[in-house]
């Protein structure tokens, strides 16, 4: 299976990249071929433009700025997001890259009554998310998990009907020990080393 | 009575600026000094960087003299009115990064020594206001999830007065309304504004 890895996080020195590392590991294991998109990394500019937004019907070859990026997902059957939850749900870099690169005529299309978007992702068949919070699980259901609602209920929405997802979560890393950081690293290689070859889901 | 205004959309011609304008009239019709963060007018960077990423367990989280600007004005504010498009079942990631780079600890949270739970910072802001178009119709909203209010709500209550009081205006399936449905939700907004 090809899988695409997004990471999203400022520093290259943080606990984000050795969760990435098992990401890829675990990926290794189980014989999955896989690619990295570090948005930090890459530079990338999550602010939608004037442009962007009055071009937002135009065809995706006229947006030649998320071309490798289309090419990215378009090339993927699963995605994993590796970053941490800030006020319950991904950082705006991530935020910028679905609302630019997922564009008409390529993620989703219209319905002319102004139902629905019709998701056209329809080749992704795994969705994972792989993240820390600073707090622990109670604020989290405060805060209402939105980051999960938005990645695993909304962008699973525009991809295969059958498209499986998974939440591997760490809550409380502020105050967490090098055990526990240890362990969760071991959970997330576990949890993709565990990725069967399927030809559906 | 003061209120802040925190707008984000790229385009002057657009709905939501023309609620913002609204939203602006009627907060100083009913005699407030008003405060606008036009996010894109500013040239708001929503990505917190590296530099403040380590600042932000620091004792000195800000520092970007825009974020200082931004988070002394959430010091004296009592109402804070959020104007700006739903995308992708959430805010758009300019205004992400407002909450990501401006409430920090310290300042919109007190953090505990014993590891408990945050105290707010901000126990002055007692009203919250979203008001938001949406693409999907009022059906469809309901079933996909409102990632924008979610968050919104949630965050301000954790923040703000333990009184906080929140008031929605929103509007579905923007693409398919009239021009009549704008300007009569332009004018509700205008008219609740004007109202708190």
């Amino acid at each position: 299976m090809r899988v695409l890895v997004v990471r999203t996080h400022p520093r290259a020195e943080s606990f984000c990249s050795a969760i990435t590392t098992a990401v890829q590991a675990g990926l290794d294991a189980a014989g999955h071929e896989h690619r990295l998109l570090d948005l930090y990394a890459e530079g990338f500019d999550p602010v939608l433009s004037v442009q962007e937004w009055e071009g937002h019907l135009s065809p995706p070859e006229s947006k030649p700025q998320i071309e490798e990026h289309i090419r990215a997902i378009r090339w993927a059957e699963a995605i994993v997001f590796v970053h941490p939850t800030w006020w319950s749900g991904p950082p705006a870099m991530l935020r910028g890259w679905l609302q630019r690169v997922l564009v008409h005529g390529f993620a989703f299309s219209l319905r002319p009554n102004g139902g629905p978007i019709r998701g056209e992702l329809k080749w992704i068949r795994r969705l994972a998310v792989v993240t820390t919070h600073g707090s622990p699980r109670w604020v989290n259901n405060i805060e209402g998990h939105v980051g999960r609602r938005q990645l695993l209920r909304g962008l699973r929405s525009i991809c295969a009907t059958t498209c499986r997802t998974w939440w591997v979560a760490m809550y409380k890393l502020d105050h967490s020990t090098q055990k526990q950081r240890e362990d969760y690293l071991v959970k997330v290689e576990k949890t993709f080393a565990d990725w069967e070859h399927r030809i559906v889901g | 009575m003061t209120a802040l205004v925190v707008h984000a959309h790229p385009s002057a011609a657009s709905l939501s600026r023309a609620l913002r304008d609204a939203a602006i009239e009627g907060l100083e019709a009913r005699g407030h000094e008003v405060i606008v963060h036009d996010l894109y007018a500013d040239g708001f960077s929503p990505a917190m960087d590296a530099e403040e990423r380590l600042a932000y367990d620091s004792d000195n989280p800000v520092v970007d003299p825009q974020v200082r600007t931004y988070a002394d004005a959430l010091k004296v504010v009592d109402t804070v009115v959020f104007v700006y498009p739903t995308w992708w079942w959430g805010l758009p990631a300019i205004l992400k990064g407002w909450f990501d780079r401006v409430l920090v600890p310290g300042e919109a949270l007190l953090l505990e020594r014993n590891f408990g739970p945050p105290r707010p910072g901000l126990s002055n802001i007692k009203h919250v206001v979203g008001i938001t178009t949406y693409g999907s119709n009022r059906l469809a909203s309901r079933v996909m999830p409102d990632g924008g209010r979610r968050l919104i709500r949630r965050t301000m209550h954790f923040v703000g007065s333990p009184r906080l009081r929140t008031t929605w205006l929103p509007l579905y399936g923007v693409e398919a309304t009239t021009a009549v449905e704008r300007e009569a939700f332009i004018a509700k907004v205008r008219a609740t504004t004007a109202g708190l």
